[in-house]
């Protein structure tokens, strides 16, 4: 048996699913989290149910990647019963997707969520008349604290077995008699198949292409039929005829909001004052700059403070037991492997990824995003992107993965383009590691801060050039901005805790294998042979030769160029000049993205730019390394 | 003659109600989906600044639109 949550974007799917399914699908505070869809087998009471996560969509017609996604979902794959979640705060534009949803008279029932909120706003919801009129069961619930789930699960397995139905409400008469008219042509020809002739002829007014062109392949002379109702309504309501139907939908969903709603009014809350004060330019730039700039620093005085302590203990502890082997065999190797990639993980990985990684699912939970995506809009269209962009970008300071599928929240493939080229370059928590654990441990705060700079301008750079290299023309910002909310601890932990996990379960284990591989290629005379191979772009760089294999792990995991760059020299950093340290921090941050990265990309923008991408970085790393070098050298000696 | 003016220039507080909305068919979705046609009205929480995007309230949400794209859609002042 399946489940499918279903809603418009931020509306709280995956609050619920998380709730029942353990804390495995990511939730912020804005719209467009969800990407792709995670399903999650859950058992409840003694039933169990393959649940279904779907990215937010606002209508049927969808158009970015993630809502095609939901659609796809809907209309192809299905589900026995659909949890249509609904923000309460917001019921009426809600109820408009809702009134989609019943004309394709899926088996659903309806959560209104965030129930606290609305009251909040002074909004009052009779929730039996509402499941009266709907015609199917509905329950209130406040996801975020856990009320109401339980009963959510329990109405919803007891519509699957009782069966529930649902029938669309009828529009204005004037546009009401044109879908009639169309629905009769369409069930003389019998091509409706599974979904409900209604759906059909309100997709083919509203010139859906997927639906178009199914219907239009089997029987092309609807065409005229179509046209001849779009025109004939364009004419009555001067609108085109896809405004006219949203805009009975609109009306509808408005009547049955104010039939099953009381409104009072309430003074405007504090938290459209903050609103008011945080998106004020003179107050808001600078607070959001000193809003990031406290929290690298905070990131890295934890971290700082932490490593040092941490790195000497292990040094005395290996030294302690590498007295115990007496000959460096291969058991010596191995076993230095293992603690080098372990320890390595504890005192330069951790220290800086827990605050970090803390401090970002704050923020995101929080609601900040959406306004640092208002503030830099009009910074954004110099780069050729707009706002919205702001959030896979964001989203890549914890990790490149999920920045480069958030490009789906992108209407344009253009867009899309060259957001994921950006995304790639945004230094990950991986990278802030050796950023902050190499730069800014041995060379001061200052430095860390340099080549986060060095990195904004490129990102901002490349942007410049490739928004006027490819051709097209960027839409521009269309996104709503939810209301502040203050996270819970146990999301902002939860949320912590599964990208904690992802390092621990899959980076941890590949730092000590990259490690031991690295012992054993020392052990058996290869590491000089691969090095002296590198040594074109070491040596160039002015690196010592060492630096080259690491170079090869560091694709695997970008912190595994550091730890192995420890292993390599002898478990000291310190014997790196500082102008070393530079050039190589700035290679790894620019070069080649992770084949975690590579993955997404090849994903989400095709072979042959993801390609491009690979190439692109690790020229530009190279360029930039040199420069680094070049000029260093001019002023350091 | 009624007072129309594009979405942008009014002023910070004033309210509109949508004429109409300049624009191919993916560009006019993308705002009926957050609510944003014609016969709709729209109050401006947060006018431009530096070119940069307005906040709108419509529908009990809160939209954020960049000048360019609140400069295609027309509105009627509402005093």
């Amino acid at each position: 048996m399946r489940i499918a949550l279903v809603g418009q974007p931020n509306c709280g799917k995956s609050t619920i699913f998380n709730q029942v399914a353990g804390y495995r699908s990511v939730t912020s505070n804005f719209p467009g989290t969800t990407v792709s869809y995670t399903i999650s087998d859950v058992r409840f009471g003694n039933r169990v149910f393959e649940l279904i996560d779907l990215p937010g969509i606002y209508s049927l017609s969808p158009t970015d990647e993630a809502e095609r996604e939901s659609r796809r979902f809907i209309l192809r794959t299905g589900a026995d019963l659909y949890i249509n979640v609904i923000d309460a705060s917001l019921l009426s534009r809600s109820l408009e997707f809702t009134i989609e949803l019943m004309e394709l008279e899926l088996p659903m029932i309806v959560c209104l969520n965030m129930m606290d909120e609305a009251l909040e706003k002074g909004i009052v919801i009779d929730v039996d008349k509402l499941s009266e009129i709907l015609g199917v069961p509905v329950v209130p619930a406040i996801a975020k604290r856990g009320k109401g789930v339980k009963e959510l699960f329990e109405t919803a397995l007891k519509a699957v077995e009782e069966g529930v139905k649902t029938s669309p409400p009828k529009f204005c008469r004037g546009v009401e008699r044109y879908i009639i008219s169309l629905e009769d042509r369409l069930k003389k020809i019998e091509i409706v198949g599974k979904f409900p002739s209604r759906f059909i002829a309100l997709k083919l007014i509203e010139q859906d292409e997927e639906i178009s062109s199914m219907v239009y392949r089997y029987s092309p002379d609807l065409k005229g039929f179509v046209e001849d109702v779009r025109k004939k309504l364009f004419e009555g309501h001067e609108r085109t005829p896809e405004e006219i139907i949203a805009s009975q939908r609109h009306s509808l969903a408005f009547s049955i909001f104010e039939e099953v709603s009381r409104v009072r009014r309430v003074k405007p809350s504090f938290r459209d004052r903050i609103d008011a004060i945080l998106l004020n330019p003179y107050i808001g730039y600078p607070f959001l700059f000193l809003t990031l700039y406290a929290f690298f620093s905070l990131v890295f005085r934890f971290g700082a403070l932490l490593e040092e302590p941490l790195l000497s203990l292990f040094e005395s502890i290996f030294n302690g037991i590498s007295t115990t082997f007496r000959a460096k065999g291969l058991s010596f190797f191995i076993f230095k492997g293992v603690y080098d990639g372990f320890t390595g993980g504890l005192a330069i990985v951790l220290p800086y990824l827990l605050p970090f990684l803390l401090g970002l699912s704050f923020l995101e939970d929080l609601g900040y995003l959406p306004r640092i995506a208002f503030l830099m809009d009009a910074l954004m269209h110099r780069i050729g992107l707009h706002g919205k962009a702001v959030l896979p970008l964001v989203l890549g300071y914890g990790c490149n993965v999920p920045a480069v599928m958030a490009v789906r929240i992108l209407d344009s493939p253009r867009d899309r383009f060259v957001a994921s080229i950006l995304a790639v370059m945004v230094p990950c928590a991986a990278r802030m590691t050796i950023i902050m654990g190499l730069v800014g441990f041995y060379l001061g705060g200052g430095w860390a801060f340099f080549i986060y700079a060095l990195n904004l301008f490129m990102i901002g750079l490349v942007g410049w050039i490739f928004s006027r290299l490819l051709p097209g023309y960027c839409e521009g910002l269309i996104m709503e901005v939810p209301p502040y909310r203050l996270p819970t601890l146990r999301t902002v932990l939860a949320k912590t805790w599964l990208r904690l996990r992802e390092f621990i379960v899959i980076a941890w284990p590949l730092l000590i294998g990259g490690s031991i591989a690295l012992s054993l290629l020392t052990y058996y005379g290869l590491e000089s042979k691969l090095n002296s191979f590198l040594s074109f772009i070491t040596g160039t760089l002015g690196l010592p030769s060492q630096v080259g294999v690491t170079l090869i792990f560091g694709i695997m995991r970008k912190e595994l160029s550091l730890l192995m760059l420890k292993q390599a020299l002898g478990g000291n950093l310190a014997i790196l000049s500082a102008v070393q340290m530079l050039v190589f921090t700035v290679f790894v941050v620019f070069y080649f993205p992770c084949v975690s990265t590579l993955g997404a990309l090849l994903k989400e923008i095709g072979t042959r730019k993801a390609l491009f991408v690979v190439l692109l970085t690790t020229v530009l790393a190279y360029i930039l390394a040199m420069i680094v070098r070049g000029v260093s050298l001019l002023f350091l000696y | 003659m009624k007072d129309v003016i594009s979405l942008d220039r009014l002023r910070e507080g004033e309210r509109g109600r949508v004429v109409s909305i300049m624009g191919g068919r993916g560009f006019r979705m993308r705002l009926i989906q957050l609510g944003v046609m014609p016969g709709i009205e729209v109050r401006v929480s947060k006018s431009a600044f530096f070119g940069g995007p307005i906040m709108i309230e419509v529908n009990n949400t809160r939209v954020a639109l960049g000048k360019g794209v609140a400069s295609r859609i027309w509105v009627e002042r509402i005093s």
